[in-house]
């Protein structure tokens, strides 16, 4: 539930500031828009640095311990924890999602304009995107406990894929926009969008011990990073090459369907 | 005074709060969406530049994931922040980050200054013309 929460914060995130970056770019530009941006970026590191991480991150039992006790894994305990399937399985969810989500997320707002909706549409569509995410991670949690993570992990792939068929058909069925289509399609991208990441914590935070979550949860974090970077930055070559976007569809949907066969295919996400 | 069962709930209640918050404003870059077609069309470069830059980007937060992750584990989350602040004052003094900032604030004395420039030169080919 916890994890949930925090999680709702990255939804919220996009409700916050995609609004406001559309409103600045069209009232002052982009350059004051990403300036201002960029600020607020900045004052954000003297609040995490003024923050008592310590004070609120420990127990206040154990308020009396002042120093902290580093976790020491030796080179053995790393090597098997890299050397276990899970490990990669865990990462090449989290990578083949990325690869879906971010071969098509920077993109929609360009794309939605390419089909024909106004950029304010296509900005609310992006946010409201977003939004969606807020309740899909809220709920993932819960079902996750009640019905198991391979279970609540199809379901999001298969709304992942019918929300990213929906645009597609936008371009390659419609001749004019369709907005009823476009909240069809937005809807179950934006309500699956980061559940997979609680999934993958809940399942790293059940399958490792304490001691090394915080260098599993970095490595397969780091899955999100590649992925995002391999599908943004094809995506993109693709739209150049092909003079469209169905192309970076298709390794979108490909990358979701792949992802998802790992939930079936390894042991340990089947049964987490 | 709060029990300890309380007073950890209240920690955590804490902690979990400002997560969400941090959250919040980690998903300032995916604004770069809305970014995405003012800056083709102010630099024009193709999508691929583009889409490379946040491919770049969402690279960076990858290996920073695993090098933060690694850094908590050893040292504790206040002194990782440190360290990640020290970093982070290291790369903005940068003068990179100076032109950047420079240009992002100048940018419309440069455009003026720019139009002024065009303008001198069009009376001057005008009046080129003329004689």
């Amino acid at each position: 539930m916890a994890i949930s929460v925090t999680c709702a914060g990255l939804g919220a995130g996009v409700i916050l500031w995609v609004p406001i970056a559309h409103i600045l770019i069209e009232h002052s530009g982009w350059r004051t828009a990403y300036l201002w941006l960029g600020v607020a970026t900045l004052s954000l590191t003297g609040i995490v640095y003024v923050l008592p991480w310590d004070r609120l991150a420990r127990p206040l039992l154990d308020r009396k311990e002042q120093t902290h006790t580093p976790i020491r894994l030796d080179r053995k305990a790393i090597l098997i924890i890299v050397g276990q399937p899970t490990f990669w399985a865990l990462f090449g969810v989290l990578f083949l999602t990325a690869i879906a989500i971010y071969a098509i997320s920077p993109q929609l707002v360009a794309y939605l304009v390419a089909s024909g909706f106004g950029k304010t549409i296509a900005t609310m569509a992006y946010s409201f995107a977003g939004m969606m995410a807020l309740f899909g991670i809220a709920t993932t949690g819960w079902l996750v406990s009640r019905f198991g993570s391979r279970r609540v992990a199809t379901v999001t792939y298969a709304m992942t894929i019918m929300g990213l068929l929906g645009l597609l058909g936008l371009s390659l069925l419609m001749h004019s926009p369709h907005l009823i289509l476009l909240c069809a399609a937005i809807l179950p991208l934006g309500l699956s969008q980061g559940s997979r990441g609680l999934i993958v914590s809940t399942l790293v935070s059940r399958l490792y011990p304490a001691t090394s979550l915080g260098l599993v949860h970095g490595a397969i974090t780091m899955g999100v990073g590649l992925g995002g970077m391999v599908g943004a930055s094809l995506s993109g070559l693709l739209v150049d090459l092909t003079g469209g976007y169905s192309a970076s569809f298709a390794i979108a949907l490909m990358a979701g369907g792949l992802a998802c066969s790992l939930f079936w295919w390894v042991k340990d996400l089947r049964t987490g | 005074m709060l029990t300890p069962i309380k007073a950890t709930y209240r920690a955590a209640l804490i902690v979990v709060a400002l997560t969400f918050f941090l959250n919040l404003m980690s998903r300032l870059g995916d604004t770069f969406a809305v970014f995405l077609l003012p800056i083709e069309s102010a630099f024009k470069w193709n999508r691929a530049t583009l889409s490379t830059i946040y491919g770049l980007y969402m690279g960076a937060h990858g290996v920073g994931g695993i090098l933060v992750g690694w850094l908590v584990d050893r040292i504790g989350p206040r002194p990782s922040m440190r360290r990640v602040v020290a970093l982070l004052r290291r790369v903005l003094s940068h003068p990179i980050c100076h032109r950047a900032v420079a240009s992002l604030c100048d940018h419309r004395r440069c455009c003026r200054r720019r139009d002024d420039i065009n303008r001198n030169d069009n009376r001057n080919r005008a009046s080129r013309r003329v004689v």
